[in-house]
């Protein structure tokens, strides 16, 4: 009650003019940077950071956090319409956003997409303001053996990816894992797979490899048809059909849990959020086969998973001072420039700081929809640009995303290199999302095994003897159990399917 | 069409020879030590991500000095991440010695990355202008903790050699070298994990999942702040004022390691341009304002001119080599 009577207080300050410009500010900018390829909220973040050395902490802050979850909203955007994701997070709604932009319902897309985000995004931060603290301590359970078995729990997620052939699809998958070994490796420093080349020390960037296999492969393959290009049929508004409602709705209500659970744990990303909630989609659907053909649940519920998630990555900041990913750790700095120390005596010593930026969360999530639903049916006609004038822009866009990653031309010819490898196994009919979230997971695999081992004093048995990480890995051997069984059952008819060409 | 593509070529080409040529005239005029330095606003790169300890450090000096570098001119900051800062001080090593480009360093890269043999340059390759910060790192554990002081922990150590495991914020970093230099000193064997940052590894920690931790002043005040974690022993070069009370093992002949933040110019660069610019960061230190920016950061200014600097980082390599080659970390 105490908290309710507070967070009231932080909405008094929260909706003074000043404070309600600087959300608005901080939203819109957090939107664009999510829509363009390559740039992201850290970024966005870190390039604002210095304007408010002069400000205020809690504008300051406002701003900061809103270009934090703005990008998530932002994301999906070029996700949806020109099948490039904006940022990680948005890999998934690739899949069957884009399917549905193409039916020219890229409007339904962007519009489920924004409600579910606003649904998301507006539970976790209530689960920031109500029960944070508790929650929090369970974030300290996670650690590198509980991380592992979470990521090969991830990894068999993974199967409902995989297309039309599961050879194909593996094939990519063990790409993507080796694509990531590339690098130092994160516990010995030992570099590897480089050819002495020292922009290849830290390995490929995951904006670089997304957008190259994406965006420059889409662009590839469209060029080759000369001819006028698949005619997108009009746009037919920004809701859901009739019967798509409920189940919208139910994958949106899955979304958020899976969301808000990953985001409590320090370390876990916004992918594995929207990977594991797409996968969970297409388990219960009652037609699994319209994934991948522009069904809404699996734009709805990833959507709604990596924005929940958004939110919920504050409560470890909030409440134990611990940043869960890089983008957390600019708002960290952002924090302590300020002089605020977050950690747990934050919501004692300051309580008016802290509620008035949870309140500011709530009014800019709010914003964020107002914005995005118009917004939603003029993006959706950005799909019905000629591609010989939207090609060459999403071209340039992209060069400068990927520029700013390192600010180095190094990462402009690696983003081109993966568009060719990407045409290529379009062409070859490969599924590109597993390459692409199997480098995203294979870093963190590889050093939270090699962490989990040098603490582990027996070995291997580490993962079984833990709780938590014991229960991922049994719910992960029965997956695996029950997948060969279902398979064996079908006969081999879907092995079958793999060695025809 | 063939027009249009042919008026194209002619286009590209002349703006290819004009800016060539534009290029090729320009370099003679920046001879050594150009008389009316700055003349155009100064770019500086630093190698870690921004809002990190290194980048606040940098920014806040940077944008302090634009009330000190004569012509009115200024220093622009950009990041340039990679390889553990190597990369970017990899580009200061091969830029022109004209002033106009700076690198600001921390002893994570000019220090422990060609120590390790995993960069192009030494640590001596540069010209030394200014060390803006040092702070001291910290051997921390929970308040919990078994052993309640330095004495204890070793003897711990000693009675269970690999059993004591301490998270750092990455392979071969200056903590992780600290460390292994009080293991030679002590003879005690300890584990090292390394994590990606130091939140992490604190996060381990605080969940009792490793036994220590080695982090920067900045890092450990939020959780000693709220009783959670504890001050072993301070294992830094300088001591501090925020615990005072931690043993400090450089009385005891311990080498010390502190994690510094200073700007570097390409190896050549003009003594009288050095001057200006060392000039200039140290009045900047000397603001109050940044003293209290500095403070928000976690941490204070502690200026060194270039000849003072270029011994910090002798001594500094002298130390981690040692330490490095002692313990078999690089082959």
């Amino acid at each position: 009650m105490e908290s309710l009577l507070q967070l009231l207080q932080g909405f008094e300050t929260a909706l003074t003019w000043w404070n309600l410009l600087y959300c608005f500010l901080g939203v819109t900018v957090g939107m664009l940077v999510g829509v363009m390829p390559g740039l992201g909220p850290t970024a966005g973040m870190a390039i604002l950071l210095p304007i408010t050395f002069g400000m205020d902490p809690i504008p300051a802050i406002i701003m900061l956090a809103g270009i934090f979850y703005g990008a998530m909203y932002g994301g999906t955007v070029t996700s949806v319409l020109i099948n490039t994701p904006g940022e990680a997070a948005s890999v998934i709604t690739c899949i069957d956003g884009y399917q549905m932009a193409k039916q020219g319902r890229g409007g339904t897309a962007l519009g489920i997409a924004a409600i579910g985000s606003f649904i998301g995004g507006s539970v976790a931060i209530m689960g920031l303001a109500l029960i944070g603290p508790p929650l929090a301590e369970f974030a300290l359970k996670f650690v590198p053996p509980e991380f592992f078995s979470l990521m090969i729990l991830g990894l068999m997620t993974l199967l409902g990816l995989m297309g039309k052939s599961l050879l194909k699809g593996i094939t990519a998958a063990v790409l993507g894992l080796v694509l990531s070994l590339i690098g130092m490796d994160p516990v010995t420093g030992t570099i590897r797979f480089t050819f002495g080349q020292m922009q290849l020390m830290d390995g490929f960037d995951f904006v670089i490899v997304a957008m190259g296999l994406f965006g420059i492969s889409e662009i590839l393959i469209s060029g080759e048809n000369n001819t006028e290009l698949e005619i997108i049929p009009k746009i037919k508004g920004l809701f859901p059909r009739k019967g798509e409602w409920k189940p919208s709705i139910l994958s949106i209500l899955r979304g958020t849990g899976i969301g808000f659970f990953l985001g409590l744990i320090p370390g876990a990303n916004a992918v594995i959020a929207s990977l594991v909630s797409y996968s969970a989609e297409k388990k219960l659907a009652k037609d699994p086969s319209r994934f991948g053909k522009g069904a809404i649940e699996g734009v709805a519920g990833p959507e709604t998973a990596n924005n929940a998630y958004s939110g919920a990555a504050l409560i470890p900041l909030f409440t134990l001072g611990l940043p869960s990913s890089p983008t957390v750790a600019v708002l960290l700095g952002a924090f302590i420039m300020h002089g605020l120390t977050p950690g747990p005596v934050l919501f004692q010593t300051n309580p008016d700081f802290v509620w008035s930026v949870i309140a500011s969360m709530f009014i800019g999530n709010l914003l964020l929809l107002i914005m995005n639903l118009p917004l939603a049916g003029i993006w959706a006609k950005v799909a019905l640009v000629p591609y010989k004038l939207l090609f060459p822009l999403i071209l340039i866009v992209s060069a400068i995303g990927a520029y700013s990653v390192n600010n180095r031309l190094w990462d402009i010819g690696a983003m081109v290199a993966f568009g060719v490898i990407g045409y290529i196994l379009k062409k070859l009919d490969f599924p590109l999302a597993p390459m692409v979230l199997t480098f995203v997971l294979g870093k963190s695999i590889e050093s939270s095994l090699l962490r989990s081992l040098k603490i582990s004093e027996s070995g291997f048995l580490i993962f079984f003897q833990r709780p938590i990480s014991a229960a991922l890995m049994g719910i992960t051997l029965l997956i695996l159990v029950f997948s060969i069984y279902s398979v064996a059952k079908k006969k081999r008819s879907a092995l079958a399917g793999d060695v025809e060409i | 069409m063939k027009k249009g593509k042919k008026l194209l070529a002619v286009i590209t080409t002349l703006a290819l020879l004009i800016s060539t040529g534009c290029a090729q005239s320009k370099s003679p005029t920046a001879p050594a030590g150009e008389k009316n330095y700055p003349t155009k606003p100064v770019e500086m790169t630093v190698g870690f991500a921004a809002g990190g300890g290194a980048d606040l450090v940098t920014r806040i000096t940077a944008e302090a000095s634009k009330k000190h570098l004569p012509n009115g001119q200024s220093i622009v900051v950009s990041n340039k991440t990679g390889g553990s800062g190597s990369i970017q001080l990899a580009e200061i090593f091969q830029s022109k010695a004209d002033g106009y480009k700076l690198g600001s360093v921390t002893t994570g890269n000019i220090i422990m990355q060609p120590v390790l043999g995993k960069a192009p340059y030494k640590a001596t390759d540069f010209e030394p202008i200014a060390l803006l910060n040092s702070a001291p790192n910290l051997l921390v554990v929970r308040s919990d903790a078994p052993f309640k002081t330095f004495e204890e922990f070793l003897d711990y150590a000693k009675k269970n050699p690999d059993k004591f495991t301490y998270g750092t914020s990455g392979v071969g970093d200056t903590k992780h070298v600290a460390m292994e230099a009080l293991n030679l000193q002590y003879g005690i064997k300890t584990k090292q994990v390394s994590f990606d940052g130091s939140a992490q590894s604190l996060t381990a920690l605080l969940g009792g999942h490793i036994m220590a931790a080695v982090v920067m002043v900045q890092e450990a005040k939020p959780h000693t702040d709220s009783g959670k974690i504890k001050v072993l022993a301070n294992l830094g070069s300088s001591k501090t004022d925020v615990y005072k009370d931690a043993p400090y093992l450089k009385d005891k002949g311990y080498a010390g390691f502190d994690t510094w933040t200073g700007i570097v110019a390409p190896k050549g660069t003009p003594k009288e341009i050095i001057n200006i610019l060392a000039d200039a960061f140290k009045k900047s230190l000397q603001e109050s304002q940044v003293i209290a920016d500095f403070k928000k950061a976690g941490t204070e200014p502690s200026y060194a001119g270039p000849e003072e600097f270029k011994k910090i980082i002798e001594a500094s390599y002298k130390s981690a080599e040692d330490v490095v080659k002692k313990a078999g970390l690089v082959k």
